[in-house]
């Protein structure tokens, strides 16, 4: 009688070591999930669909002055929208030394600036 | 001295020469002749024999090219380089297959309603591989280039500086509506009328300002336009899109140290859009901005309009 007991109080320790596995196994699973689940919410937010690449012309662009080493693109990023205080890789269009002036009545144009 | 003013076709637009002093108007007409002669050969898109039709048909391979088609490309990437790519050379095949692929007065005269547009990505001036040393081009394959933008104004600054330089007087030279003036101007500097069309008579309306030096140019989208079945396209590509740009703007006018760095910045306002005059501003450019609905947008010193109207 005392051996089946001491089976019987055995056999419930295992089954309740084995319940406790499971619902540590349970927990390890739905903690993964989360996990998993917070990463790649992190990295769609790192890499949204329509990410503006900001490219970097003076790495890329086709070398053009005369006598230049040859050199070749590397890629062919879609033109950035140029920011109002951003500065190419070339001197921006360069201002004259002054202004237009209005006309006076009495000089007549002599061409016409318009599309072409 | 009294001045000398002449008008001849050029380029597929009118070329109009203006000299201080009218006795060497002959001698800067015969140079500013061959500087066009020159650059037709070289960069027309629409001359199956010049330099330009043979490179882009050798698309894909490097081609030896002439010093002037260099330059005028090495000018074009420039540009787009300048403008952050909103000028860009490369948007040649769009132009084609959108239907700009012969002279614009046969495009003109086509029968657009039975015409069916066509449009590409364009490949980015980034890809096209200029060896200055060996004087070589080679663009991908399917590229084509189109010089139509900055050629104009390239031959208008050179054909400026090579009148004074050989023979003295100030000089205005105007390509459609691409303008280098150069040498002493006249007194009162050169006065031009700035209207949608470079076409439009000089009489006609919009303001008149004086340049003194450097260069003027306008590019718009009420001129060069076709019809393709039920719509009408025009000539500014946006290379961002492969088609032609839509903007607030029907026509941009820019002042510049040159007529090149005119002609960019007034094209670059055409295809950036509502930031064009916040653009030009930033970069002290005067420049005046007339929107779709005809009010106007001047920045950066351009005369204000009741004082230049």
């Amino acid at each position: 009688v005392s051996d089946e007991r001491d089976l019987r109080a055995r056999l419930s320790l295992r089954d309740k070591g084995l319940r406790r596995l499971k619902a540590l196994t349970g927990l390890l699973v739905v903690a993964m999930t989360a996990l998993a689940g917070i990463f790649v919410a992190i990295a769609a937010a790192a890499t949204p669909g329509r990410k503006l690449i900001r490219v970097q012309p003076r790495t890329t662009a086709a070398r053009v002055k005369p006598g230049a080493s040859r050199t070749r693109s590397t890629s062919v990023p879609p033109p950035a929208l140029p920011a109002l205080g951003s500065q190419a890789a070339s001197p921006p269009p360069a201002a004259p030394a002054q202004p237009p002036a209005a006309a006076p009545p009495a000089a007549p144009p002599v061409v016409v600036s318009g599309g072409s | 001295v009294s001045p000398g003013a002449i008008s001849l076709p050029a380029l597929g637009t009118t070329a109009t020469l203006c000299v201080g002093d009218e006795r060497v108007l002959a001698d800067a007409q015969s140079l500013l002749e061959r500087e066009l002669a020159g650059i037709d050969e070289a960069c027309s898109r629409f001359r199956p024999d010049s330099e330009l039709a043979q490179l882009n048909s050798a698309a894909g391979r490097a081609v030896a090219v002439s010093q002037r088609l260099l330059e005028a490309i090495q000018v074009a990437i420039r540009a787009a380089e300048a403008s952050w790519g909103l000028v860009d050379p490369t948007v040649g095949r769009t132009l084609r297959l959108a239907g700009y692929d012969q002279t614009f007065e046969l495009v003109r005269r086509r029968d657009g309603h039975a015409f069916q547009a066509r449009f590409a990505p364009v490949p980015g001036w980034r890809r096209v591989e200029i060896d200055g040393e060996n004087r070589t081009v080679k663009i991908p394959a399917g590229c084509e280039l189109d010089l139509g933008a900055t050629a104009k104004a390239l031959a208008a600054d050179k054909a400026a500086r090579r009148v004074v330089a050989a023979i003295g007087s100030g000089v205005l030279v105007a390509l459609g509506g691409d303008i280098a003036v150069a040498g002493d101007p006249p007194a009162r500097g050169w006065a031009i009328r700035v209207a949608d069309d470079h076409a439009a008579p000089l009489d006609g309306p919009g303001p008149v300002v004086s340049i003194r030096s450097g260069g003027l140019a306008s590019s718009g989208t009420r001129v060069r336009r076709w019809r393709a079945g039920q719509t009408e396209l025009h000539h500014i590509v946006d290379p961002r899109t492969g088609r032609p740009v839509r903007t607030p703007w029907r026509t941009v006018s820019v002042a510049a140290a040159s007529c090149v760095d005119a002609n960019i910045a007034s094209t670059a306002g055409v295809v950036l859009g509502a930031q064009a005059a916040a653009w030009l501003s930033h970069r002290r450019l005067p420049a005046r901005l007339v929107r779709l609905d005809g009010s106007v947008v001047c920045v950066g010193g351009w005369p204000e309009e009741e004082a230049a109207a």
